[in-house]
């Protein structure tokens, strides 16, 4: 399956990598497509952040980044644009990744990211065929950071008091002695506990499971005339966090339900006419505090940052805990999400495609008509619930060292009584958010030909439309008219060739259409005469494609069109405090246009062997690619003196190079009853980029030119000074240098001018996409019994994550490894308490490699023999047993690949990610 | 059956042909949600529109925050408490404190990160709006061919306070920064950039050119105009003759000093040709002043 149509197999010039919904399913229990998806497809990389039930989609990218701007494929549903959570795995029939040039040409514009195709399963002839399954998911979260409890935590506190004392004495008033360190460890009553506290953050916040649902019921078949499949999907996420009782009547929390129902209709109109309809909707519930957008933290933040010292969350007497002395220390997220409320935000969705496919054997034989048009609707409703806000709770601190208590609220601002808290809260009506709608049409010619059996002839045509909108903006308009052709020689050589000429609106009428070719040869080795003998070989494939796309996703629109504002009168009166208005409005100029921008350009090369040896035994493939992007738009324009006057227009000036290769290998071994199965792949992406309009004058290692896209920087060291002396010979830091202690990283003075600064911050380690991807798969089957296990690793990849130890006076001290001692100098340099050295003091400590093994799936399944199903009234019963994410070894102090979700920033955390384990069951009726 | 089908086929291709017919026109943003550029050219209402936008591009000197300083590099002693102002930085060496990185406050008028033409002296820059001043300077000399439906009065009151401006803008800028170069047509935004520094004089030598454009073509008083006439007694704050006059000869007056003649080239004494221009003009600057009473409120 490539885009806009079947191909043969063995006919394919393009490299393309096709999974089905049952890999899918295998995934443990995700529920997004995405997540499924990782480590099944070579070529496709992706990044997980969060665990937010309803958002837990990685981000995916392609072979490798290759432009700086949007990167993300483009993913069709069934031919449609549409958003991969749209879809749930029961319907997925196949999923499609196209990779390279001159698979994803025939989609112009929008393919030069590569191309995810899911096609949604579709009726057969025959009984009524009934398909159900039931999930029982068990969720934990997966890793948190690392932290001391109080004794530890104030033991090392104290350590490095004494180890700062030289040059901070003061610090000796906050040194505790033993006595006080073991009251936080061992409290004698439960005063003491109240007065000590020594709180696991995250087990105060998170459970240690929480159970999902998930269940589908297909039912399809037909006959000659209609064939159906349909299918409802009923998904509910759990939420991990713990419930604390607010005494207001409502439940906090999150949480996603979403129902989704489709039906896919074929009608055999005539014996040459198929007339196809899909009709899908989806109902999604997500349930969160109320007002959260993704990047609120208050909810989580404690588990990542809070020191165990501060307060309790609820102490006996029913206040909550805060820290009086400083509040913006730490806020205390067991109440922050207790009384912020419930908001629920709905996505409706409906999605429709009314396909006719006429078979025109009358004019030419093998000639045929599709036509296409879809419709859809999303509709978003937000913020619907109970709105809690500016309605507090009493709050309570005990000073460790007095016993005293303070209460936040002594008495009550209005009436000088005590306080009291009450309930208080609104309900809130939603907001409708922006709905989408898109319409998209397409016509389409297909031909196929078979001439005197040895020269098979293929040809394509088609042109669409789409149009898109989200809620008030302008629609945004597409056009493609794409061709391709194929012309296979005695089923042993194919040649390929395929145009497209795309239209956008982001550019001025001379440049707007463009006309992009691409093509492929490939030579079915093993079906030459020499091949013959060698009978070990069962196929043997050599294939290569060139081909040139264009892109224009720039996320500004209009960038050919300088844009004016009418608006604004200037102040010319002379009396006065606000003199009076002239009367003349101005005309001015917003955006400054640039009527040369045209499309960016992406070339492609791709060059794959496919072989099977040893009659199935061993399967595999080898792809070779680079892609050369050039005419890359540019919007951030450091290249321009701040004499143009202006924010300067987009322009093509951009150009980056990338290359990389993947490599995969099946085994698949049958002896008497076993069957022992192996996928194994790997991809390995780099990039580089050539020009970016740096300024001329920025030094070599501060541009952006002969680095990767989003290399990342630090300020690097070379070894540790251990005494005095060492550290007057280091280089000086630009301020706070006196604040210096031994036993400390000597920093790289990397322009050599003797001070370490900004110019000393270099590149350093890799970006946040991982350059190598491996994934092992290895399975067995026996009788009724099938097991599997894969792991996925990655590496060449940095992440940054900042957990400072006591960083601005907090307690927190997190698991960090061994201090420096003078018996262990290698160790990590000291946390400071209250010296206060430049931030970059620790190096690339917070640089982390970001590379890690995974046990991504496993699973036991057993099928039960059709006999024994039988007496249970069903013609099939599969019961299994498997699990996602379930083991990871890393470095990085908790489980995130990449920090895009919540605030960007790794130290104020996201909702966890999580394992999962999930019993499940299949009938069929 | 077929006849159907041969119906179908027929109908789905006249449909086509409608679709290629508006192809190009598809992919056109709506012409109805354009504020087009033609509009604020094509006559006096919207041109002077246009060009008084420069008056709101002016910082406030003297009252750009909450406390001020312009006095620099003398010996007033601005603070003893607070070293945030630039006159405080100047007086610790720091030249470089008036850029927006450095001032954490944006406590100065002369570079911030915020910068609007609208009423908020807390978001004004000469840096910021200067540039933009100058290019907007030019773009309306560049299209002043485009005002037809005007009297030559009313071009000569739109060139002359586009000129000007430029002039001004500039003289400001060489003020603290010496010689720059001397920005006279709209730049365009997809080619390398690369205008030579001109020295002071050279500088200097244009925005007189400028000045005294300016000053031939405008009234010294609006309200004697017919143009003037619909803001009548209001037009105080307008550039007339006179105001450019003054800049004309300030121009000359700090070109022929000292400082302003050693960094362009010649020797740290007065430059005699600038202080001998100066002085004609006030020759025939005074009886200006003379005739015309303005009101000092």
């Amino acid at each position: 399956m490539v885009g806009y149509g079947k191909q043969k197999k063995e006919g394919v010039v393009a490299s393309v990598t096709q999974t089905t919904g049952k890999v899918l399913e295998r995934a443990g229990g995700v529920s997004s497509i995405g997540a499924a998806l990782t480590g099944n497809v070579p070529g496709l990389i992706t990044n997980a952040s969060t665990g937010l039930p309803g958002a837990e989609d990685p981000q995916i990218i392609i072979r490798g980044r290759s432009t700086w701007n949007n990167s993300d494929p483009l993913i069709l549903v069934d031919g449609v644009e549409r958003p991969m959570n749209s879809v749930d795995i029961s319907s997925v029939e196949t999923v499609t990744v196209l990779k390279d040039a001159s698979a994803t040409a025939v989609f112009g514009s929008r393919g030069a990211n590569g191309v995810i195709l899911i096609t949604t399963k579709r009726g057969k002839t025959g009984k009524a065929s009934i398909r159900a399954t039931v999930n029982t998911i068990l969720k934990s979260p997966s890793k948190l950071p690392g932290k001391y409890d109080s004794f530890d935590a104030l033991r090392i506190r104290n350590d490095v008091i004494e180890y700062e004392l030289a040059t901070k004495p003061d610090g000796w008033r906050d040194y505790l002695p033993f006595d006080i360190l073991n009251k936080y460890r061992n409290p004698a009553d439960l005063a003491e506990a109240e007065r000590y506290p020594n709180v696991n953050w995250e087990e105060t916040l998170f459970k240690s499971h929480a159970w999902s649902n998930n269940a589908n019921l297909n039912i399809s078949g037909g006959t000659n005339t209609v064939k159906y499949f349909t299918s409802a999907d009923f998904l509910h996420e759990a939420d991990l966090f713990k419930t604390y009782n607010n005494k207001r009547g409502y439940e906090q929390g999150f949480g996603f339900d979403r129902l989704n129902v489709r039906s896919n209709l074929d009608f055999q109109l005539t014996p040459s006419t198929l007339f196809k309809t899909n009709l899908s909707g989806s109902y999604g519930v997500r349930k969160s505090p109320w007002g959260f957008s993704g990047s609120e933290y208050g909810s989580w933040i404690d588990a990542y940052n809070a020191a165990p010292d501060l307060f309790l969350p609820v102490y006996s007497d029913g206040s909550w805990g805060y820290y009086a002395p400083n509040e913006a220390r730490a806020e205390n997220s067991a109440r922050s999400l207790a009384i912020g409320g419930v908001s629920y935000q709905t996505t409706a969705r409906i999605t429709t495609d009314f396909t006719l496919d006429q078979e025109l054997d009358m004019i030419t034989k093998g000639l045929r008509f599709t036509g296409t048009i879809s419709l859809d609707n999303t509709f978003v409703e937000s913020d619907r619930g109970i709105n809690d806000l500016y309605n507090d709770t009493q709050r309570k601190w005990i000073n460790p060292e007095t016993g005293a208590v303070t209460y936040r609220q002594a008495i009550d601002g209005i009436t000088g009584f005590d306080f009291q808290e009450g309930i208080k809260w609104n309900p809130a009506a939603g907001t409708i958010g922006a709905s989408q709608r898109r319409l998209f049409y397409q016509l389409q010619l297909n031909y196929a030909k078979n001439i005197a059996g040895k020269h098979y002839v293929t040809g394509m045509g088609l042109m669409n439309r789409n149009v898109f909108a989200n809620g008030s903006m302008i629609p945004s308009y597409r056009e493609d008219w794409v061709f391709r052709t194929t012309y296979t020689y005695n089923n042993k050589y194919t040649v390929e060739y395929n145009g497209a000429y795309n239209g956008s609106e982001q550019f001025a009428s001379a440049y707007r259409f463009a006309f992009f070719q691409s093509g492929g040869l490939n030579w079915i080795v093993s079906n030459e005469n020499f091949m013959k003998s060698l009978k070990f070989v069962d196929q043997f494939k050599v294939r290569a494609s060139y081909g040139q796309t264009g892109f224009d996703n720039l996320g500004v629109r209009w960038p050919y069109l300088e844009q004016w504002n009418y608006n604004g009168r200037s102040r010319l009166g002379i009396s006065g405090e606000g003199a009076e208005q002239s009367p003349y409005t101005w005309y001015s100029q917003t955006v400054v246009g640039n009527p040369n921008v045209q499309w960016e350009q992406s070339e492609k090369y791709n060059v794959g062997v496919d072989f099977e040896f040893l009659k199935g035994f061993i399967k595999g493939k080898a792809d070779f690619f680079t892609d050369n992007r050039s005419k890359i738009l540019l919007a951030n324009r450091s290249d321009v003196p701040t004499y143009f006057g202006a924010t300067p227009p987009v322009a093509n000036l951009g150009s980056v190079k990338s290359s990389g290769y993947e490599l995969e290998l099946h085994l698949n071994k049958s002896v008497r009853n076993f069957r022992f199965w192996t996928d194994l792949n790997m991809t390995h992406t780099q990039n580089k980029i050539i020009d970016a309009a740096n300024p001329e004058l920025l030094p070599d290692y501060q541009k952006s030119e002969g680095m990767q896209i989003n290399q990342a920087y630090s300020y690097v060291s070379r070894g540790m000074y251990n005494t005095w002396d060492q550290l007057y010979g280091s280089a000086a830091h630009n301020a706070n240098d006196n604040q210096k202690l031994p036993s400390n990283y000597y920093l790289v003075d990397y322009n050599g001018d003797g001070i370490i600064d900004a110019r000393d911050n270099i590149p350093y380690g890799y970006t946040g996409w991982p350059a190598n991807t491996y994934n092992a798969t290895f399975g067995i089957d026996w009788k009724g019994f099938s097991a599997f296990v894969q792991f996925y690793a990655v590496n060449n990849v940095t992440r940054q994550v900042e957990f400072r130890s006591l960083s601005s006076q907090s307690h927190t001290v997190y698991q960090e490894g061994e201090y420096w001692s003078p018996t262990n100098t290698g160790a990590n340099p000291m946390p400071r308490w209250l010296t206060t050295p430049q931030g970059y003091y620790r190096g690339t400590q917070y640089m982390y490699d970001g590379s890690y093994v995974r046990l991504k799936n496993a699973e036991i399944a057993y099928n039960f023999t059709p006999e024994f199903s039988r007496k249970l009234g069903v013609s099939g019963l599969r019961i299994y047993l498997n699990g996602n994410n379930l083991i990871a070894w890393s470095k990085m102090p908790d489980d995130r690949e990449s920090n895009f979700a919540g605030t960007g920033w790794a130290s104020q955390g996201a909702y966890p990610t999580v394992k999962r384990f999930n019993l499940g069951l299949n009938l069929t009726f | 059956m077929i006849k159907k089908i041969k119906l179908l086929f027929v109908a789905v291709g006249l449909s086509m042909t409608f679709g290629i017919t508006s192809c190009k026109d598809f992919l056109d943003r709506d012409p109805q949600s354009l504020v087009s550029d033609k509009d604020a050219f094509k006559n006096f209402v919207n041109f002077q529109g246009f060009t008084e936008e420069l008056y709101h591009c002016i910082p406030d000197f003297t009252n750009a925050y909450w406390t001020n300083s312009w006095n620099w590099g003398e010996d007033e002693i601005q603070s003893t408490a607070q070293t945030f102002h630039f006159c405080v930085k100047i007086d610790n060496g720091d030249f470089w404190g008036w850029q927006r990185n450095f001032d954490g406050w944006q406590a100065g008028w002369m570079d911030r990160n915020n910068n609007q033409t609208n009423d908020d002296r807390f978001a004004k820059s000469l840096w910021g709006l200067g540039w933009y001043a100058i290019r907007k300077a030019n773009m309306g000399l560049a299209n002043i061919d485009k005002l037809t439906d005007a009297t030559q009065e009313e071009k000569n009151l739109i060139k002359g306070q586009l000129l000007f401006f430029r002039g001004w803008y500039h003289f400001m800028f060489m003020q603290y920064f010496g010689g720059l170069p001397y920005i006279d047509k709209v730049l365009p935004g997809d080619q390398k950039l690369t205008l030579p520094r001109l020295k002071y004089s050279e500088c200097a030598d244009k925005a007189a050119a400028d000045f005294r454009e300016a000053a031939n073509l405008l009234p010294s008083n609006w309200d004697n105009t017919t143009a003037g006439k619909r803001t009548l007694g209001k037009n105080q704050l307008r550039i007339n003759k006179i105001m450019a006059l003054g800049y004309l000869g300030k121009n000359y007056l700090w070109a022929g000093s000292p400082l302003m003649n050693s960094v362009s080239g010649g020797s740290r004494t007065y430059n005699a040709e600038y202080c001998k221009k100066q002085q004609t003009l006030l020759l025939n600057y005074y009886p200006y002043v003379k005739v015309v009473k303005h009101r000092i409120a």
